[in-house]
């Protein structure tokens, strides 16, 4: 298999983006990435193109086409995909699997949704249609929330985890939306508004819910050989994959206290970048929800199932902690575009491992540059984990 | 059947408002068809492969273990014990003329297996964790809109009441 790096990446603002289109949105991602390369790449050199949008919710039913054509990229090798809320992190792993297998040599993952254009009732019955429809949905009206709360109150059940602690994710990842120009919330929140915002899913309230947003994200990848041609000099390289999924029901599933899927991926992804847990020093996981955050760590392996509340009352996942996790704002506070967050997660880690971040105050230090991102499709259906080093 | 028809966002103009488009599956239950008569006799039904004896709940028709296709019906028991649980707020299109708020369970049963359902009977405003592990009576019923359930009522009360 050859080595894939990351050698351009671009992100629209996250938000109600009332203002653009959605091929519109994706130009800004588009456009941002071919610059990230100091236009090294253009549309020319692009060998395959990958469009990550579950297209359930905006009007474009069929979105790659119309997306691709916009960005100047019509007549290329073309595909769409979806893995539900992990579809952007399936975009990147199509386009990594079409260059490390020697079959491109340059290629997009673009990720796009525009979630914003329906009403909410609408949203909600098309998100609790990303679990089993017949099985779940028909009958019980489960929502995504309902779905994550069931999660959480197992946990809460089992190892003691208190409201307080789900509202301390949700005040960390609006710390540091805060200080992200293009997160969809840019406020920073106290645990008591947390704890007093009204209630969704039992004992999930609305802080710890991500918002309904529209965004893109696009990432770049090349060949080892095509990042000599481009002159590129020390790229982001991604050194470990991880794709793992699980059942499409939770009544199957042995417990709720982690996600299954997220643990395989995780081995996958450190065995084949010979690391471990231990060896990460920055995470983007996939916090939909803020019980989501708290099982991340566990299933990791950034600590012992069970003890993922004790990290974040320890402030072990803020920046300067053991591990710095989402210090975007993650999906809490910047937005979950479905298709756009996976891509979104190597935006960050890319240009947290290069130190471009700005504000500077959100740049993690790093010894070893490695960095890992964690996104999850339903709940709990598709696990991608990628493991990238400097 | 009296489903609201979804509204128009609220959105700053300029916009366009879309051709409006609307789906009413129906959906191919022939191989599973018992499942859903059990619901309207109250019970619960689970299939078993004939082959290698794999229990399956949701049920299936055909085993994915053995890739048999020769199912045998099996109701499941009437109780069950509460694994979790949460109080939904929210109203999905579909679901605007319930009301809310309602607990969604997943309940364990004496057969291993777990079934999802309404928990009804139980007071919102006392609700804690303290309702893991608590023994429910599993039951079903048909909604005033004609549509199916799977419902839970405790059966006894315990801890800290």
């Amino acid at each position: 298999m050859r080595r894939v790096a990351v050698v351009g990446v671009g992100h629209s603002r996250f938000g109600r983006r009332d203002d653009a289109l959605l091929e519109e949105i994706a130009f800004e991602a588009f456009k941002e990435a071919v610059e990230d390369t100091d236009n090294r790449v253009s549309q020319k050199d692009i060998d395959l193109v990958v469009v990550g949008s579950t297209g359930t919710r905006h009007y474009e039913g069929y979105p790659a086409l119309p997306v691709a054509e916009y960005l100047g990229l019509a007549g290329k090798p073309l595909i769409r995909v979806e893995a539900a809320c992990a579809t952007g992190s399936a975009a990147v792993f199509t386009a990594y699997n079409a260059i490390a297998s020697g079959l491109a040599d340059t290629a997009i993952a673009i990720g796009v949704e525009k979630m914003t254009e329906v009403d909410t009732p609408t949203s909600t019955a098309v998100g609790g249609r990303g679990a089993s429809y017949l099985w779940e949905f028909h009958m019980f009206g489960t929502s995504f929330a309902a779905y994550y709360a069931l999660f959480a109150t197992a946990h809460m059940a089992r190892f003691g985890t208190t409201e307080e602690d789900l509202a301390l994710v949700a005040v960390k990842n609006h710390r540091y939306g805060a200080m992200n120009p293009k997160a969809h919330f840019q406020r920073e929140i106290t645990v008591e508004e947390a704890l007093k915002s009204r209630v969704v899913a039992w004992p999930l309230k609305l802080y710890d819910c991500c918002p309904i947003s529209d965004g893109a994200a696009a990432v770049i990848l090349a060949s080892e050989d095509k990042v000599r041609e481009l002159g590129i000099e020390d790229p982001v390289w991604i050194e470990g994959v991880g794709v793992s999924s699980d059942t499409s029901t939770l009544c199957t599933r042995p417990d709720y206290v982690g996600l299954q899927a997220a643990v395989r991926a995780a081995q996958m992804a450190y065995k084949q970048a010979k690391v471990e847990p231990k060896d990460i020093e920055l995470a983007e996981v996939h916090d939909c929800f803020t019980i989501a955050e708290i099982m991340a760590y566990e299933d990791l392996g950034f600590c012992r199932k069970g003890e993922g509340a004790r990290m974040i009352r320890e402030g072990e996942t803020h920046i300067g902690g053991r591990i710095p996790v989402n210090v975007d704002g993650g999906l809490k506070a910047k937005g979950h575009p479905l298709g756009a967050t996976g891509c979104s997660m190597v935006y960050e880690i890319t240009k947290q491992l290069r130190h471009e971040v700005k504000p500077s105050s959100r740049q993690v230090p790093f010894k070893k540059y490695t960095a890992l991102t964690h996104n999850v499709g339903g709940h709990g259906w598709y696990a991608y984990v990628m493991i990238f080093r400097r | 059947m009296s489903e609201k028809k979804p509204e128009s966002v609220k959105a700053t103009p300029p916009t366009l408002p879309s051709r409006p488009l609307t789906y009413r599956h129906e959906i191919s239950i022939a191989r599973v068809k018992r499942f859903w008569d059990g619901i309207k006799e109250g019970k619960v039904y689970a299939t078993k492969c004939r082959k290698c004896g794999k229990l399956y709940y949701p049920p299936r028709s055909d085993c994915a273990n053995c890739l048999a296709s020769d199912v045998e019906w099996v109701p499941l028991s009437s109780e069950g014990v509460i694994e979790t649980f949460t109080v939904s707020h929210l109203k999905p299109q579909g679901f605007e003329h319930y009301k809310e708020p309602y607990i969604i369970a997943i309940v364990r049963t004496p057969e291993g297996v777990k079934v999802m359902g309404w928990l009804e009977g139980v007071d919102i405003e006392k609700i804690s964790v303290g309702l893991v592990g608590q023994r429910v009576r599993i039951t079903t019923a048909t909604k005033p809109d004609g549509y199916p359930a799977i419902v839970f009522k405790l059966l006894e009360e315990k801890g800290g009441k």
